[in-house]
């Protein structure tokens, strides 16, 4: 059965939520096109304001791997806690040059390691992906959150 | 500072608050949760003889312009009159109470209340009561009413090198005294030579007491440890040069650490400062190094430079990012981090990639940053349980508190709460029972 376009998107978010909520986050750069790409997470209030410094920024492939790389070496020192993020109200079109245009709304819940739930982060993601040898690629992906009085801190890719 | 302080403070234990050492080596964890202690804070510290931050002149400055910002629990509204004097009063309506401006930021030439729709000017005298005369000859307030009476409630506005603060106080000293004269040299060096403006602001909930952010940015000893990014790739080490420098009442302090490639030569020899703890990564690469390449653009080796001033601004250079944070407490166990990011008029726009890159240390998002608010989460669950107790200040040496020109010291840290304890007009410390704390 061939999917459209909206379900390979659909399909690929859902893979992508997956790979960081089960914390597996070595394969978080494979969701990005490897020559180059760009993932920010912007503050709502600075996108409607023009300003453009972003909560993170990965502007190379190199730069989409350390963010993973410092969770996976133990460098940083954070809260862990579960995540689940859910993916809703997606819209995908084919741009004239080839790409595909997508957004979408995210939520992402998060639990603590006594099973206390509570909301982390309500926000949209802004992509362009590329088809790359029939695999979907973010080109980019700009997360930006309604959220942005960050509950405590964001060490974990959106 | 009145002294109508009785001889004990009251807390939620029941017992009274103690303050064992007379160096503050000795801190009640009391202060971190007690929601009396956090009330008489509100009261006599944020009303009290202190300057409070409550913006930058570069975001608002056109006539007109207002922001709202934070004084404790209190909302402020800060503007631009037309003669361009800046002004602040507190964002609520004379009449009822409500609050008259619900924008974070925007420009208005005058603020009306929504409920009844009383207007002030820019530095909130009230000039309009809809129906003051009533309607018909009927109604209409009293003829003893006059509008001059209710006015906002307004602070004392003072500027320093495009800082704008606000105090309660007619007693609270001139601002460059209170600031004093390290800081005064650091913020004409960061925010005077070259003209900020603001290119993103971060907001950040932290689950723990406004002292433990103000104890986190005096206390250079955790930045080599608990930062282990900083570490591994020479922003602070323990190898650096640095210290800190007090202002006259040890609240204020300049902390700094100086970039000596020598230094930072060879990460593994610093093993023995890392006792067993395995912590240290001299090895760690970075797929893309291009964040740790940006060169410093003041071009003097200072790799950090930490301005923390009483009670909730600090103005921070780390690496090559230039930010101010401003704390707003939310109650006892709670403190939300406003950064505001710079970069400056004249930028290239390589240097505004570049500081569209170095975000990334700071922040909640941060390399560094994000691993402050979960040390304070971390001391503010294990304080709860702990009333009565205290923490041990004592890393530098005790005693007398004092600048240093080495950076593993929490000798600021206890400058902070002297400080602290005097405003707060707690009881003499240092009479009480440490001898009775269990060896």
């Amino acid at each position: 059965m061939s999917l459209s376009l909206l379900e390979r998107v659909e399909r690929f978010n859902y893979d992508y939520a997956e790979a960081l909520n089960q914390r597996r986050f070595a394969e978080w750069p494979d969701f990005f096109a490897a020559d180059h790409c760009d993932y920010r997470v912007l503050s709502r209030e600075n996108h409607d304001a023009d300003l453009p410094a972003p909560l993170l920024g990965c502007y190379t492939p190199g730069m989409v791997k350390d963010r993973v790389e410092m969770l996976i070496k133990d460098t940083l020192t954070y809260r862990h806690m579960y995540l689940r993020h859910y993916i809703t109200n997606v819209r995908a079109d084919t741009a004239a040059d080839g790409v595909i245009v997508s957004r979408a709304n995210l939520l992402v819940m998060q639990s603590d390691l006594e099973g206390n739930s509570s909301i982390y982060m309500v926000g949209r993601y802004e992509d362009v992906l590329a088809e790359i040898a029939g695999e979907l690629k973010l080109r980019k992906r700009h997360v930006i959150v309604d959220s942005f009085s960050i509950d405590n801190m964001l060490a974990v890719p959106l | 500072m009145s002294n109508s302080t009785s001889a004990s403070t009251p807390t939620q234990s029941g017992k009274p608050l103690e303050w064992p050492a007379a160096d503050f080596s000795r801190v009640p964890y009391d202060v971190f949760t007690d929601p009396e202690i956090y009330r008489l804070e509100m009261a006599r510290l944020f009303r009290g003889a202190v300057w409070n931050y409550l913006g930058m002149e570069c975001e608002i400055p056109e006539w007109g312009d207002f922001q709202t910002t934070w004084i404790g629990e209190t909302q402020i509204v800060v503007t631009r009159a037309k003669d361009g004097s800046v002004h602040a009063f507190e964002n609520s309506c004379a009449h009822r109470g409500a609050r008259i401006v619900d924008q974070v930021r925007g420009n208005a030439k005058r603020h009306t209340c929504p409920y009844h729709l009383w207007t002030y000017n820019l530095a909130g005298d009230l000039t309009g009561v809809p129906l003051e005369k009533g309607h018909n000859g009927k109604g209409g307030m009293p003829p003893c009413f006059d509008k001059k009476d209710h006015g906002l409630r307004t602070l004392r506005v003072a500027t320093r090198g495009g800082l704008i603060f606000g105090t309660y106080s007619d007693a609270t000293e001139a601002l460059d005294d209170f600031i004093g004269p390290h800081s005064l040299t650091q913020i004409e060096r960061l925010l005077v030579q070259r003209k900020p403006k603001v290119i993103g602001y971060l907001r950040q909930k932290i689950p723990g007491n406004w002292k433990l952010y103000n104890e986190n940015v005096r206390d250079p000893y955790h930045g080599s440890l608990l930062h282990l990014f900083q570490v591994s790739f020479g922003i602070q080490t323990p190898a650096m040069q640095g210290g800190i420098k007090l202002d006259k009442d040890g609240k204020n302090t300049w902390n700094h650490s100086i970039m000596n490639d020598e230094d930072n030569a060879d990460l593994g020899k610093l093993g023995e400062a890392y006792a067993d703890t395995g912590k240290l990564m001299p090895d760690l690469k970075m797929h893309d190094p291009s964040l740790l390449k940006i060169p410093l653009d003041l071009g003097d080796n200072y790799k950090t430079t930490i301005l923390s001033m009483f009670p909730t601004l600090i103005v921070a250079q780390v690496d090559n990012t230039y930010a101010i944070r401003h704390l707003r407490p939310k109650g006892p166990d709670a403190v939300e981090l406003h950064i505001t990011y710079l970069g400056f008029e004249g930028d290239t726009p390589e240097q505004l990639h570049n500081r569209l890159l170095a975000v990334n240390l700071i922040g909640p998002a941060g390399y560094i940053s994000l691993e402050d608010g979960e040390a304070l989460r971390l001391v503010q669950e294990g304080a709860k349980a702990r009333l009565g107790d205290h923490s041990v200040l004592e890393m530098g040496g005790v005693g007398e508190i004092q600048d240093t020109d080495y950076l593993s010291q929490e000798i600021s840290i206890r400058g902070f709460w002297k400080h602290y304890h005097r405003v707060m007009g707690f009881p003499p410390a240092g009479n009480a029972t440490l001898a009775k704390e269990p060896a």
